[in-house]
C-alpha cells in the first residue's frame, strides 16, 4: 500500500481507550508518581541491539526470533507515544545507525514503526557506539527543562563495557533503563546490565530482566504512557 | 428488494465505548455504517460525528429531493465516496475544534441498491458478504500495516510473527492520511451483509461465522439474533475489545423490516 504516511494505535494492546467527555470521570486520588509523570518532559532515545544473537529464537515457547519480538514491543512503544513525545530510535551492532533522528514524533509515527519494521540483525553488540550514539543525539538536540532518558533493549553480551560512556551520560543527568530480552538468561551479562542501569530513587538499578514478548511489550506500552507531554 | 436491519453493541471489557454504529433504509438505498474510534479523548465522539454525518446527510438528501434515485455503479461509487469523504471532513473539525489530538476514528460504509452492493472504508473495520455458502471480504485489504507490509512485497507469514501490526492502522479518519478505498459488486439476493468493528472479527473464524450466517438464510433464526449472537461469540472467544456489528439481510420477498436492538446508542433513524 502506497503512501501509508499515518497510523494510529487499535486495537487489543495497542489501542487507548480514555474516557469520553460526556462520562463522569473517577474520582481521582493525589499520587505523587502520577504527578511527576504528567508534569516531567522527557527526551527519549530507544536503543535496540541489532546483534547476531538477536536472531537467536525468543525461547518460552515462543520460536519467533528475538529481533520480532523487539520490533513488535519497540512498534508497541511508539504506538502508545503522544504525537507531542520527543523520540529517536537508535540501533547498535558493529556500529550504531540513527533509525529517527531526536525530535517530536508528530505525524511521523508510523514512518518511525516502518523504521523499526525494516530492521534487520547484522554482527558484534557494539554497545559502546550506541551510547556513544545517543550521548551525540543529546548533545546535538539539546532541549532546555527536559529530562533525558535511554532505554537499552537487546540480549546483553557486549563486545566491551559500556561503562565509560554510560557513566558520563548517567553524570550529566541521563536516565538509563536497560532491559535483557529472551528467555536464556545465561547469554545476559547481568551484572553489566544493572551497572550501567541508573538507580532509582530506591537505590535499584532500573535493570529489568523480561523473557517473553507479552510482557516486553506490555513493559513498554507502560513506559510509553509515562510520556504524557 | 427487500431487507431486514438490526445492529447490537457491547463494550465488552473496555472501560470505555468508543465504537459507533447505524443504519438506514429508504425505498431505493439502504446503508449500514460502522466507526470505530481511536486515540483516547475524543475517540467515541469522533465516530458518533462519522456516522451522523453520513446517516444525516443521505436523510437531508432524499428529503430534499437532490437524491432521487441511483441508476448505475458510477452513481453509487460517487455517493459513496462523497459520503465517506464529508464523514471524514465532520471528523477532522470536530477534532480540530475540541483539540483531540490523537484521537481519530475508522469508516466502514455499505451501501446497497437493488443491484449493487458497495463498500467504502478508511481503516480497519471488516464488511463481509455471505451469499449460498460463500463469505467474502468486502473491503479487503484493509488499512493496517500489516495489510500494507503484504502488499508491499513481505510474506503474510514473515508479518504475521508480529500480531500487534495488524492492530496499527495506517489510514484513519480525523488524521492525514484518510483516502477511503471503495469495492462495488452486483448484489445477489438472497444475502446477508455485516459489518463491524475490529473487537468482533479479529476473535471469530470463518466458520463459526458461516454457521452463524447460514442459520439465518435457512430461516432458524431473526436477523438481530445474528448480530447479537456475533457480538456473543467475539466476546466469548476472549475479545477484550468493543464489540459492534451490523447486519443486513438482502431478499425477495414479505415486507420490508427494520429492526435495530442497542444498549449503548439512541437510534439514528
Amino acid at each position: 500500500m502506497a503512501n501509508t504516511q499515518f497510523f494510529t494505535g487499535k486495537s487489543s494492546g495497542v489501542k487507548n481507550p480514555e474516557k469520553p467527555i460526556n462520562q463522569p470521570r473517577k474520582t481521582q486520588f493525589f499520587n505523587p508518581q502520577q504527578e511527576r509523570m504528567g508534569t516531567e518532559r522527557t527526551a527519549n532515545i530507544l536503543l535496540l541491539d541489532v546483534s547476531s544473537s538477536m536472531s537467536e529464537a525468543i525461547g518460552n515457547g515462543d520460536n519467533r526470533a528475538k529481533i520480532d519480538g523487539v520490533k513488535e514491543a519497540a512498534s508497541t512503544y511508539v504506538v502508545g507515544l503522544p504525537s507531542t513525545a520527543y523520540l529517536s530510535v537508535i540501533t547498535f551492532s558493529d556500529t550504531a545507525e540513527i533509525l529517527f533522528p531526536l525530535s517530536q514524533l508528530g505525524t511521523n509515527k508510523l514512518e518511525v514503526i516502518r523504521k523499526i519494521q525494516s530492521i534487520k540483525v547484522q554482527n558484534s553488540t557494539n554497545m559502546i557506539a550506541g551510547f556513544e550514539c545517543a550521548e551525540h543525539q543529546f548533545e546535538h538536540v539539546a532541549l532546555e527543562g527536559f529530562i533525558d532518558r535511554i532505554c537499552s533493549l537487546g540480549d546483553g553480551m557486549p563486545n566491551e563495557d559500556p561503562s565509560p560512556v554510560t557513566d558520563r551520560l548517567k553524570a550529566s543527568g541521563v536516565q538509563i533503563t536497560t532491559i535483557g530480552f529472551g528467555e536464556n538468561k545465561v547469554s545476559l551479562d547481568e551484572d553489566l546490565l544493572r551497572r550501567i542501569a541508573s538507580t532509582s530513587k530506591t537505590g535499584t538499578p532500573l535493570y529489568y530482566y523480561i523473557k517473553d514478548t507479552a510482557n516486553l511489550t506490555g513493559f513498554l506500552k507502560r513506559e510509553s504512557k509515562t510520556i504524557t507531554q | 428488494m427487500k431487507k431486514e436491519i438490526a445492529f447490537f453493541s457491547e463494550q465488552g471489557k473496555r472501560e470505555y465505548q468508543q465504537d459507533y454504529c447505524a443504519c438506514l433504509t429508504l425505498s431505493f438505498l439502504s446503508l449500514l455504517v460502522v466507526a470505530d474510534g481511536n486515540g483516547g479523548e475524543g475517540g467515541f465522539e469522533l465516530a458518533q460525528t462519522a456516522c451522523k454525518s453520513i446517516v444525516s446527510d443521505f436523510a437531508f438528501d432524499v428529503a430534499s429531493g437532490k437524491l432521487k434515485s441511483i441508476d448505475s455503479k458510477d452513481d453509487l461509487k460517487e455517493l459513496g465516496l462523497n459520503a465517506i469523504n464529508r464523514a471524514a471532513k465532520a471528523v477532522r473539525i470536530a477534532k480540530k475544534r475540541h483539540n483531540w489530538k490523537e484521537a481519530g476514528t475508522t469508516i466502514t460504509l455499505v451501501l446497497f441498491t437493488s443491484d449493487f452492493i458497495g463498500t467504502f472504508w478508511i481503516g480497519d473495520s471488516p464488511a463481509y458478504l455471505y451469499d449460498s455458502d460463500l463469505l467474502v471480504q468486502l473491503n479487503h485489504p484493509v488499512h493496517t500495516l500489516a495489510e500494507a507490509m503484504i502488499s508491499e512485497g513481505k510474506s503474510r507469514e514473515e508479518v504475521m510473527k508480529q500480531p500487534s501490526l495488524n492492530s496499527i492502522l495506517t489510514r484513519c479518519a480525523g488524521h492525514k492520511e484518510c483516502t477511503p478505498d471503495f469495492n462495488i459488486l452486483p448484489l445477489k439476493k438472497p444475502c446477508i451483509v455485516i459489518a463491524g468493528s475490529d473487537g468482533v472479527f479479529s476473535y471469530l473464524s470463518e466458520g463459526e461465522i458461516i454457521s452463524t450466517l447460514k442459520a439465518k438464510l435457512n430461516n432458524e433464526c431473526e436477523i438481530e439474533d445474528i448480530a447479537k449472537q456475533l457480538v456473543s461469540d467475539a466476546i466469548n472467544n476472549g475479545s477484550d475489545d468493543n464489540c459492534s456489528l451490523v447486519a443486513g439481510y438482502f431478499y425477495e420477498s414479505a415486507k420490508v423490516i427494520t429492526k435495530r436492538i442497542t444498549r449503548i446508542f439512541e437510534c439514528t433513524i
